[in-house]
């Protein structure tokens, strides 16, 4: 019989650790996926996801399950990665102009991010140039398919604002794009 | 909107292989972590059973320092009213009183509460 989480919770908090082994189980490569993917080149992914789930054993009494398990740990994988990256990501990002992304049709860039442009090989670069929390909202909801509620949640963000900051960043991409791809015809 | 593949096999590209042995090392520093508080939650018992304690006896010694003041007081008869041995005796039984009905107080909001997350949790 397979325990629902809420189950294997009651369980570690009433005293019964090695049960925190099946939710590490559960989510230890989804979340070392989410770290992989949004934290910058250099940084140890393996050691983030252990100090993650560290921190969710300690802090487990304070879920309060309004979210799901897995809402829950990704806010915390969010924030440690947030606290972690902070110095090294000012240094990488590239800062757009607001008048050129106003300038931008959101049509535009979906047909040009949906086609079979060459310009895209420069696509995984400008996700490096992008903010590690821009790179955390495109990668929970386009690769993790996550529901624009649930990324509010782990994000500490209005749903509101996660379809503004998506459409920005979408129009931050094809602009990063389109100079990257500039730079190597040069 | 999210059917944006290019976007979605870019990120994709992005991540690596957890190594084999994660689960592994992060239960060990999870079981550390435990130790660890452990420890440290009993060395607060400890440290929190002294103050206790001390306070407690310091109160007692206190208490019946005073219950004996006013005992002695009232067997000498020594010009003490009968209503101010009943002011005394009172002011002596207050404390207690008080005290017993407000850790009755907090036990009954304890188990209110936890009566209460139960409901919530549809237990």
């Amino acid at each position: 019989m397979k325990l629902t989480d809420a189950e294997i919770i009651n369980r570690v908090l009433s005293g019964d650790t090695d049960s925190f082994g099946l939710l590490v189980d559960r989510y230890s490569s989804r979340v070392f996926g989410l770290v992989s993917k949004v934290a910058p080149g250099g940084v140890e992914a393996p050691d983030i996801v252990q100090e993650i789930f560290v921190r969710a054993f300690t802090r487990l009494s304070r879920f309060d399950g309004r979210c799901s398990f897995g809402t829950w740990l990704y806010s915390l994988a969010y924030r440690l990665v947030i606290d972690l990256c902070r110095a090294s990501v000012a240094s990488r990002t590239v800062a757009v102009d607001e008048e050129r992304l106003k300038a931008i049709s959101d049509s535009a860039v979906d047909v040009f991010l949906e086609s079979d442009d060459t310009r895209l090989c420069a696509l995984p670069e400008a996700l490096d140039m992008i903010s590690v929390q821009d790179r955390t909202l495109v990668t929970l909801f386009y690769f993790e398919e996550m529901p624009v509620v649930d990324i509010a949640v782990v994000m500490d963000m209005t749903p509101a604002n996660v379809k503004v900051r998506l459409h920005r960043i979408r129009k931050q991409l094809y602009i990063l794009i389109n100079k990257l791809a500039a730079q190597y015809e040069d | 909107m999210k059917t944006n593949s290019n976007l979605k096999k870019a990120i994709a590209a992005r991540g690596t292989q957890p190594p084999a042995s994660m689960n592994m090392q992060i239960m060990a520093a999870v079981k550390l972590a435990e130790a660890r508080r452990s420890r440290r939650r009993l060395w607060t018992n400890v440290i929190l059973a002294v103050v206790g304690v001390f306070f407690v006896a310091a109160t007692l010694a206190v208490y019946c320092g005073e219950m004996f003041a006013v005992a002695f007081r009232a067997l000498r008869f020594d010009g003490m009213s009968a209503s101010v041995f009943n002011l005394d005796l009172l002011s002596l039984l207050a404390p207690p009183v008080v005290l017993l009905l407000l850790a009755e107080l907090l036990i009954q909001r304890h188990f209110f509460r936890q009566d209460a997350a139960k409901i919530h949790d549809g237990r």
